[in-house]
This record gives structure tokens, sequence and C-alpha cells, in this order.
């Protein structure tokens, strides 16, 4: 199931990045947007449904590095890869790898808007060391935790007044985490997430 | 060139402060040392038992074969009429420190709270406290009214036997993730029953038998509004009568911090890694009322129920309430008051099961043998998975020995 999965994602983003390349030198002229930013940011989680308990998120901090690239040579509409990680010392701290197709519209002058989803994996560690029994004796297995698919559909707001040089473009997005198969009684459990940050056009 | 500058400055500002600030942050986060284990000490010894009681070896190595299986470690106490007390323990209290598991050591009661609860009711019902056929709309003080639909058609009686059809508050999932974000808060009554606020009924009340821990919280509810402190009530009538001086429920200022409290241990990703969350679990049971809340040494569980059925709690007439029994979905008797009907190899038991996210217990009385049997754990088993499958194969492999 995984690796089909992982196969579809991958052949969606190969063509995807095709796409793009020839988008890009068709609407050259009139871009507004150029592909391969960095995106950076700090992000908050927390272990929540979305809009409650925002506040517990403040105390968890963590760290996103991305890029995205156009579908259509604008940035209405673009596929991001996002990487990262975040302390979370109740719940687990959490790293993961995930991929989103954002639709960016502009909803005024310079700032725009983004409604986001895709699929990733997240790997949640233990709060606390673990312990194993290996042939009736216990033995500590560290933080090591459970890695699984998860779903990050997201909201964001920010602002991009496109340069030919190098410029930021500053956001703050709100993001929902889907996990899937915590365990046996949540099969599919909320993290919430609030990310600051800016993608840096090179 | 202007863009090689532009840059450069833009780096500057992100190397000179942004950078910097997050690297605090990140570093102060990854400084704080996190532990949920707590200090248990080495009890003190318990009384008398029966060095020859003519099951002590096969309990023994059940319990030994089990705690060399995914189960940290388990207790067992009972109580035999022709034989006398017998108690045992193997395993861990603690991991971490190779601590054994002794018989003194305090345990977690989880559901088995309720059968206490359901005493404390049908008391009140003998001293005309209260009637069990009026509905709690009656009793039910706000804001806990306002939280429940159809509250005026729903009878104490309902609340005892789970045939209320008011919805179960641990089933919210903002529920869940509260106490996954927040394992250390303390939740106050009115915080958990606000998860019941717009709930639907499940079924017409006395319709059908589900159980929920609902009912028992809102029990506790209304019986605080009759007594004024329902956990005082039950020190007073129940355990004091009884001598259960190791049985700890809100009455005493410790209250949930004792040093004999085993350690405990969950299973979060169903993937048989054990997790201490000793603390979580100690706040989680402090957090329930009526449902749950009873810390005791197990034989003073086995106390308590070999109290109830020798009458030394309820009039017989009470006791017969206690025992008519609600069917499950299949037309089975299942529940009565604050207890279960069970068959263990064909043979009928009385009692109760306990499940938490650190422990798992159950206080079981089976006629037939004249028997009175606790048996705890320290593994978790309210979430699923390999670790509780041990542990129910545990349950019966004990009850299997007591009942033949």
């Amino acid at each position: 199931m995984k690796r089909k999965l992982l196969f579809a994602v991958t052949c969606l983003l190969f063509t995807g990045f095709l796409q793009a390349q020839q988008t890009q030198q068709a609407t050259f002229k009139k871009k507004n947007y150029r592909n391969f930013p960095i995106v950076a940011g700090i992000q908050f989680h927390s272990f929540s449904v979305p809009f409650k308990d925002m506040g517990a998120g403040f105390s968890n901090v963590g760290l996103m590095l991305g890029t995205e690239f156009s579908f259509n040579g604008r940035q209405n509409w673009v596929q991001g890869f996002t990487i990262g990680g975040y302390r979370n010392k109740h719940a687990g701290d959490g790293a993961f790898a995930f991929t989103q197709t954002i639709y960016r519209p502009t909803i005024y002058r310079n700032f725009f808007a983004e409604i986001k989803a895709g699929v990733g994996v997240l790997h949640n560690f233990h709060p606390v060391d673990v312990y194993k029994e290996q042939n009736g004796e216990w033995i500590n297995a560290g933080k090591k935790g459970k890695t699984m698919l998860m779903a990050p559909v997201g909201l964001g707001f920010g602002f991009n007044s496109y340069k030919e040089g190098i410029y930021f473009s500053p956001f703050v997005s709100y993001e929902l985490f889907l996990s899937k198969d915590y365990n046996d009684l949540l099969p599919l459990v909320p993290g919430s997430v609030i990310q600051i940050g800016t993608r840096i056009h090179l | 060139m202007k863009y090689t500058l532009k840059f450069f400055n833009e780096t500057k500002l992100l190397t000179k402060y942004v950078v910097p600030t997050l690297t605090i942050l990140i570093l102060l986060s990854s400084c704080r040392k996190y532990t949920q284990d707590i200090t248990t000490h080495e009890p003190g010894t318990t009384g008398p038992v029966n060095t020859n009681y003519s099951k002590a070896d096969t309990l023994q190595k059940i319990l030994q074969e089990f705690t060399k299986k995914q189960i940290p470690g388990a207790a067992i106490a009972l109580y035999s009429e022709t034989e006398g007390w017998w108690e045992t323990t193997a395993g861990f209290a603690k991991l971490e420190t190779n601590q054994l598991m002794k018989p003194g050591h305090l345990q977690y009661l989880q559901s088995v709270a309720k059968t206490y609860m359901a005493v404390a009711i049908l008391q009140l019902k003998e001293k005309g406290l209260i009637n069990p056929d009026a509905k709690i709309s009656e009793y039910l003080p706000e804001p806990y009214l306002h939280y429940i639909t159809g509250a005026n058609k729903i009878s104490v009686r309902h609340l005892l036997n789970h045939t209320s059809g008011v919805a179960e508050y641990t089933d919210d999932i903002n529920y869940s993730a509260y106490i996954l974000q927040h394992p250390n808060e303390r939740l106050s009554t009115q915080k958990l029953m606000s998860y019941l606020d717009g709930k639907k009924s499940e079924f017409e009340p006395g319709s059908k038998y589900r159980y929920r821990n609902s009912n028992y919280e809102l029990l506790a509810i209304i019986a605080d509004a009759i007594t004024g402190d329902h956990a005082k009530y039950i020190s007073e009538n129940i355990l004091q009568p009884l001598q259960l001086s190791k049985t700890f429920y809100r009455n005493d200022v410790h209250y949930p911090h004792y040093p004999n409290l085993v350690n405990s241990y969950l299973d979060r990703f169903s993937n048989s890694s054990l997790e201490n969350v000793s603390i979580m679990q100690q706040t989680n049971v402090a957090n329930m009322i009526g449902d749950d809340g009873m810390i005791a040494a197990p034989r003073d569980a086995v106390g308590f129920i070999k109290g109830l059925f020798t009458g030394q709690l309820l009039s017989p007439a009470s006791m017969t309430e206690m025992k008519t029994w609600v069917k499950d979905k299949n037309g089975n008797d299942i529940y009565g008051m604050g207890l279960y009907t069970l068959k263990f190899d064909g043979v009928t038991a009385y009692g109760h099961g306990g499940s938490g996210i650190g422990a798992g217990c159950g206080l079981y009385y089976v006629p037939s043998q004249g028997v009175y049997i606790f048996f705890a754990t320290n593994a978790g088993t309210l979430v699923d998975g390999p670790v509780v499958d041990k542990v129910m194969e545990l349950k019966d492999k004990i009850m299997s020995v007591v009942v033949n």
C-alpha cells in the first residue's frame, strides 16, 4: 500500500515538474513567480483537532524547510515539498516529509490566500524511552517511535510582491496533520501546526 | 551586483536575527528534561496468607510466564471461603529500576470504581435520599443538567445499569487529543462533562444497554449533590466499615500520590513498546469521579467485594436489585448495577473489570467456588494491541484456574 502510494506520488511530482518547466518557458513574459524558492519557517505543533487548543502549540517549536514549483508559471497553482520537525515533550517529537498541491489565489493587490492538501510521512517519537521485552528481559529501546502516513491540509495567507531579483514572500498558515494508524484505538489522529515563514525567491 | 548586495543584506538579516532566534527556541525546547516515571517505594508486608493454597503453584507460574511476555508486572490477591487468604506477584513495579512488584504495592482499580459508586447510590436509596426511578433532572445540578440531552427522561436506574443512552465523554476526539497533549493536567469534572454538551442521546432511555463511563460520572455528581461530597460518603460508609485502610479515593490530602503506587506503562503505538506514563496515568485517574479514581492494595480490593457479597454493605433487597441484569444485544444477561455477570469456562462470576491508560484489573466473586479474586497489571489496557491481547489471555488463564 505504502509503496504504491509513494510510486503514485513520485509519478505525479515528476509529471508536474516537467510541466512546470515547459509552462515556465511558455509564459515567461507574464510570469509573477519563479520556481524553486527556498521556503523556510518556524512552526508550532499541538496534538489537537482544528482550531482547538491552539495555545498549546506555542511551547512546541519546530522548523520547516521546503521548495515548490508552479504548474502554470504563476503562483496560483504550485506543488510544494516540505521537510521538518518539531518538539513536543508531552506527545512526542515529530519529523515529517510531505508534498502538497497548493491553490494560491491573489485576494487583494499583493496579498494571497492558500488552500493546500497533500500526502506525506510523519515519524512520531515517544516522549520518553520505551522498554521492549526480548526473551524475558526488558530492554531500553530509546525513544524510537512510529512512522505513519499522513495527510497535511492547510489554509494560509501571505504577501508576494514579485521582483526580478531576490525577494521574500512571507506567509502564515494553519495546517492540520492527519496521521493514520497511530494505534489500534485511534486509527486517525489530528495534529495542528501554525507556520510562520517566508519564500525566498533567488 | 545590485541583486548580490541585496541578497547579502537579506542573508545578513537572516543570519543575524532570525537564525539565532530560531536556534535559541529549539535549544530551549530540547533542554527540557522530560520524564513520566514516579518513585515507587518498597511496600510493607501484608497480612498472613495460606501458603498451602491449593492453586498457588499454578497461579504463580501463570503470572511468571506472562510477565516474561510483554507484561511488566502483575498481582493477584484472593480469598477462598475454604482456604483463606492468598496473594502473589510477578514482574516489576518499575522497569527502569528493576523494582519487583510486591503484594503491598498499590494498584489502580479503574472501572472497578463503578461497583463502589453503585453501592453508595444503593445505600442512599436505603436511607431514602434517592429514588432510583426518579429522573436525573431532579438531582442533577447546573451546569451538568444543561449538558445532558433528555435528562428528564433518564432515571437514576438507567445510569446505574447503562441503559441511559447518554453519550460517552471519552469518545470525543477533543478529549483524547487533549489528554495526549496535556497528560499531566488535572481536569475538572465540569470540563469532562462539557464534552457531552450538545451531544444527542444514543437511544431512548431504557431501550438498550450500552456501557458508558459518563453514566457513573453523572452518578458521582448526583451523589455530591445529595451528600455534599460523594468521596467522603464512600470513605465513611464503605471503606471505613470494611477497614479498607489501603484504599484511596480522594479521602486524604495525598491523593493520588502514594509512595507504594506502581509505575504504569502504555503501548502508545500498539507495537509492544512500553512507555512509562505514570504521571499521566495518575493524573487521568484523579480526574475521574464515579467511573474511576480508586487506588488500592490488592487485598483491600478483595476485602471490598467480600464485604459486598457477605451482606456487610447492602440489604438483601438492594443486593437483589444490584444483581438484576439487563441484557446485551445478543439477549444475554450482562450488567446489573455496577456489576457484570460473566461466565469463565461456563462458571458464573460477578464483578467488574477495569481498563486504563497504564493499568488493567479485574475484581470478581465466583459463588460456586466461594472465591473472591482481584488481579491487576501495570500495563495499559485501554489502547488495543499485542500487550492488551496478552493481558486478556492472562485474565482468562487466571480465571480458568480459579473457577475449575
